[in-house]
C-alpha cells in the first residue's frame, strides 16, 4: 500500500504528534508517540487512516491514535475517536469484526515458583481444557436456543447464573460484564449459529491464554488494590467473540454502507460506513453489537472457569486455596455512549475504541468501588516472548483521550513476514531457553506471533505514562502460553 | 509491499498485520474463482485438500463488491461451520446482482491439513473490482 508521504505531521511535544486539518477533515489528528514508533507508522496507512477518520460526522475532540498504532481497514488499530451521541455516527467498521475482543488478567494465591514446578502440566491442562484451533469445542457444553439468547442479552450474568462463576468476577468486569442495550432480535441467524459452537473457545491469530508473575511493581498503591503482589503467579487471557462478532460486523457494514449513502456521508473509504447513531440501523447496530460484546465476555468467563479446573487439577488444591481471582477484564474493540467534559461541558459522545483501552480515572463510578481509590486496571498484553504491564487510568487520560490508552504492543511486522523470519527456526525451543513453555494449535499460525513481529510493548507503556495518559502498576512476565 | 508471487491469477500481499490478494481474470466469473483460490492459500496449503464434496452456493448482492465480499464470507462461513475446506471452484452464473456456484473440497482434517492463517472476514477496505486491459482485477483485504 502506498506510503504516507502527503501527511502533514507537526509535533506537539516529546509524546505528541498533530495532523492539523486539512480539506475535509472535521478536526484535527492527534497521536500519541515517540520519535521512534511515529516513524514505524510513517511507513504505512495508519496516518491517512486517522485523517479519515476526523472526516466522518459528529466527530468531537480530535482523531486518535495511540502509540500502538497500526494499518487498519477504514479505521486505525489504536485508533479512538468520539462522536456527539445527538449529531454523530456510529460505524462498524471503527468498532471492527472482532467485536470486545479483549483482555482479563486474574492474580493467584500461588507464587512464581510454585507454578515453574508445575509448568509443563499446567500448560498441557490448560490446552486440554481450553478449545483452541479450528472447530474445538467442549463437547460437555450444550447450548440451546434459549441459553444463547440470555446470553447475548445478559452476558457475564448469565454465566454466572449456570456456574460458571462468582459474583466477585462479575464485579470486577467492565460494565459490570454485560453491554446495555442488547436485543438478540438485532442478532442474525447465521451470527447465532456462527457462535454456538464457539462459546468458550479461544480461537486463532493472537490469542492465548498466559501464566505468567508480576517481575516488578512501579506503583505499590495501586498493586495493592488490584491484589497484585512482586512474585505473583498470574493468568491472561485474550480473546474475543470469535464467529458471531465477525458475522455481526459484516453484516452491519452492508447496511451502513446503504445508510451512508442515503444519508449523503462522504466516505473517504467504504469501509468507514456509519450511520447516524440516532438513526433506525445506528440503533440496531448498538444493539447487535453490545450481544456481540456480551458473548465476548462470556467466552472470557467460560476460559476463565475452565483454567481455574485446571489449575485445581494440577496441584491438587482447592479454588480458595489457589485463588484464582478476577483483576479485571477490559474491552479493545468496542463502541461506548459515555460522558466526557470536552471544553468544560458535559458532552455524551460514542466513544469508537479499535484497539485501544478505556481508562478511566480514579473515582469514577463506573470504577469497581474497591478500585475507585486509585483509578481504572488497564491490562496491556505485550507479545508472547517479552512482557505484559498492567497500567491505571488517570484524569490526563479523561481530559485529552476520552479516557482512552493503547492497548498492546502493536504489529510491526505483517504475518507473511513474521513466516519468512520464523523459516528454518524453531520458536517454541526459542521461547523454552527464554523461560517460556508455548503450546499451539497451529504451527502456522504460531509463527506469526514470533516478539520480534511486534513493537516493544515496553516503547509503547513508555510513551502512555509520560504522556498521562495511564500510569504504569506492575509487569508481568511470561513463564506458559497456550495459542489457538 | 511483499507479495508471494503471481499463481494462477492471484496473488497473496501484505497489508500491515493483516494480509489480502490480489486477483485476475478474463472474466468476472473467472476473476471469483480465483479470488477463492486466494482465500484458500491463505488459509491452508490447497494442494493437500481432496476434492470429496462439492457445495452449491448462492448469493445476492447489489454491487458486484459487495458479491466478492459475500463470496468469499460464505466460503469463510462454510468453513467455521462445517469444517469445509475447498480447492475447486466454478462460477455458474453472475450477474443482475445473483451468483451462482460450485465449490469442491473437504472437511478439515487434523491430521493432513495445516492451517497457515485462520481469516476472520473479507473488508471493504480500498476494495475494487474493474475492468482494465481485458481483464477482470479485484484487490480485497482480509481480517486476520
Amino acid at each position: 500500500m502506498a506510503r504516507e508521504t502527503d501527511i502533514f505531521l507537526e509535533q506537539v511535544d516529546p509524546w505528541r504528534w498533530r495532523i492539523p486539518k486539512t480539506g475535509p477533515m472535521r478536526t484535527d489528528g492527534l497521536i500519541f508517540a515517540d520519535s521512534k514508533l511515529i516513524q514505524a507508522v510513517r511507513g504505512d496507512e495508519s496516518l491517512r487512516q486517522v485523517a479519515n477518520v476526523a472526516t466522518l460526522p459528529g466527530i468531537v475532540g480530535s482523531s486518535l491514535a495511540m502509540p500502538d498504532v497500526h494499518s487498519g481497514y477504514g479505521f486505525p488499530i489504536g485508533g479512538v475517536a468520539a462522536f456527539d451521541v445527538d449529531h454523530g455516527v456510529i460505524s462498524p467498521g471503527g468498532v471492527g469484526y472482532d467485536i470486545n475482543c479483549g483482555v482479563r488478567l486474574l492474580r493467584s494465591g500461588l507464587d512464581r515458583k510454585d507454578v515453574e514446578k508445575k509448568i509443563s502440566a499446567l500448560v498441557d491442562a490448560l490446552f486440554r481444557n481450553i478449545p483452541s484451533g479450528v472447530g474445538s469445542r467442549r463437547k460437555d457444553l450444550k447450548l440451546g436456543h434459549k441459553d444463547m439468547e440470555k446470553l447475548l442479552r445478559n452476558g457475564v450474568q448469565w454465566a454466572v447464573e449456570e456456574g460458571f462463576g462468582s459474583a466477585e468476577d462479575l464485579a470486577h468486569i467492565e460494565a459490570g460484564g454485560c453491554i446495555p442495550g442488547a436485543d438478540p432480535e438485532a442478532v442474525s441467524e447465521r451470527a447465532v449459529e456462527r457462535g454456538h459452537t464457539q462459546v468458550g473457545t479461544l480461537g486463532s491469530g493472537n490469542h492465548f491464554v498466559e501464566i505468567g508473575f508480576v517481575e516488578t511493581v512501579f506503583d505499590a498503591e495501586a498493586a495493592s488494590a488490584f491484589g497484585l503482589e512482586q512474585g505473583q503467579a498470574t493468568l491472561t487471557i485474550h480473546t474475543g467473540s470469535r464467529g458471531l462478532g465477525h458475522q455481526v460486523c459484516e453484516e452491519y457494514i452492508r447496511v451502513m454502507a446503504e445508510a451512508s449513502r442515503r444519508s449523503g456521508i462522504e466516505l473517504p473509504d467504504p469501509q468507514l460506513c456509519c450511520a447516524p447513531l440516532d438513526s433506525p440501523e445506528g440503533r440496531r447496530y448498538l444493539a447487535a453489537m453490545a450481544c456481540a460484546a456480551n458473548f465476548a465476555f462470556v467466552n472470557r468467563q467460560m476460559i476463565t472457569h475452565w483454567a481455574r479446573e485446571a489449575f485445581e487439577e494440577v496441584f491438587g488444591l482447592s479454588s480458595d486455596e489457589i485463588q484464582l481471582g478476577l483483576v479485571y477484564d477490559v474491552c479493545h474493540n468496542i463502541a461506548k455512549i459515555e460522558t466526557h467534559n470536552v471544553e468544560g461541558r458535559q458532552v455524551r459522545v460514542c466513544v469508537h475504541r479499535k484497539g485501544a483501552t478505556r481508562a478511566f480515572p480514579p473515582g469514577h463510578p463506573e470504577i469497581p468501588p474497591d478500585y475507585r481509590a486509585v483509578g481504572q486496571p488497564v491490562l496491556i498484553p505485550g507479545d508472547m516472548g517479552r512482557c505484559s504491564y498492567v497500567l491505571v487510568g488517570t484524569d490526563r487520560a479523561a481530559q485529552e483521550s476520552f479516557a482512552s490508552t493503547c492497548h498492546g504492543a502493536g504489529r510491526l511486522m505483517s504475518r507473511h513476514q513474521a513466516k519468512k523470519a520464523a523459516r528454518g527456526r524453531s520458536i517454541p525451543r526459542e521461547l523454552e531457553k527464554r523461560g517460556i513453555l508455548v503450546r499451539g494449535a497451529s504451527m502456522g499460525t504460531l509463527v506469526e506471533e514470533i516478539p520480534e513481529a511486534y513493537k516493544d510493548v515496553e516503547d509503547v507503556v513508555q510513551v502512555v505514562h509520560e504522556a498521562g495518559i495511564s500510569r504504569k502498576v506492575a509487569r508481568l512476565r511470561p513463564l506458559g502460553v497456550i495459542k489457538g | 509491499m511483499g507479495g508471494e508471487g503471481p499463481i494462477r491469477g492471484v496473488r497473496v500481499v501484505d497489508h500491515g498485520g493483516d494480509a489480502g490478494i490480489e486477483a485476475c481474470g478474463r472474466s468476472l466469473g473467472e476473476l471469483f474463482e480465483r479470488a477463492a483460490e486466494g482465500l484458500t492459500r491463505l488459509v491452508t496449503d490447497p494442494r493437500k485438500i481432496r476434492r470429496k464434496l462439492a457445495k452449491e452456493i448462492r448469493i445476492e448482492g447489489e454491487k458486484t463488491e459487495d458479491l466478492l465480499v459475500q463470496w468469499l464470507s460464505e466460503l469463510l462461513y462454510h468453513f467455521e461451520t462445517q469444517g469445509l475446506l475447498f480447492k475447486r471452484f466454478k462460477i455458474l452464473g453472475i450477474g443482475q446482482g445473483r451468483l451462482e456456484a460450485v465449490a469442491e473440497g473437504e472437511p478439515f482434517d487434523e491430521g493432513r491439513h495445516i492451517i497457515r492463517s485462520l481469516v476472520k472476514a473479507p473488508t471493504y477496505h480500498g476494495l475494487r473490482v474493474e475492468q482494465r486491459d481485458g481483464l477482470w482485477r479485484a484487490r480485497i483485504v482480509f481480517d486476520l
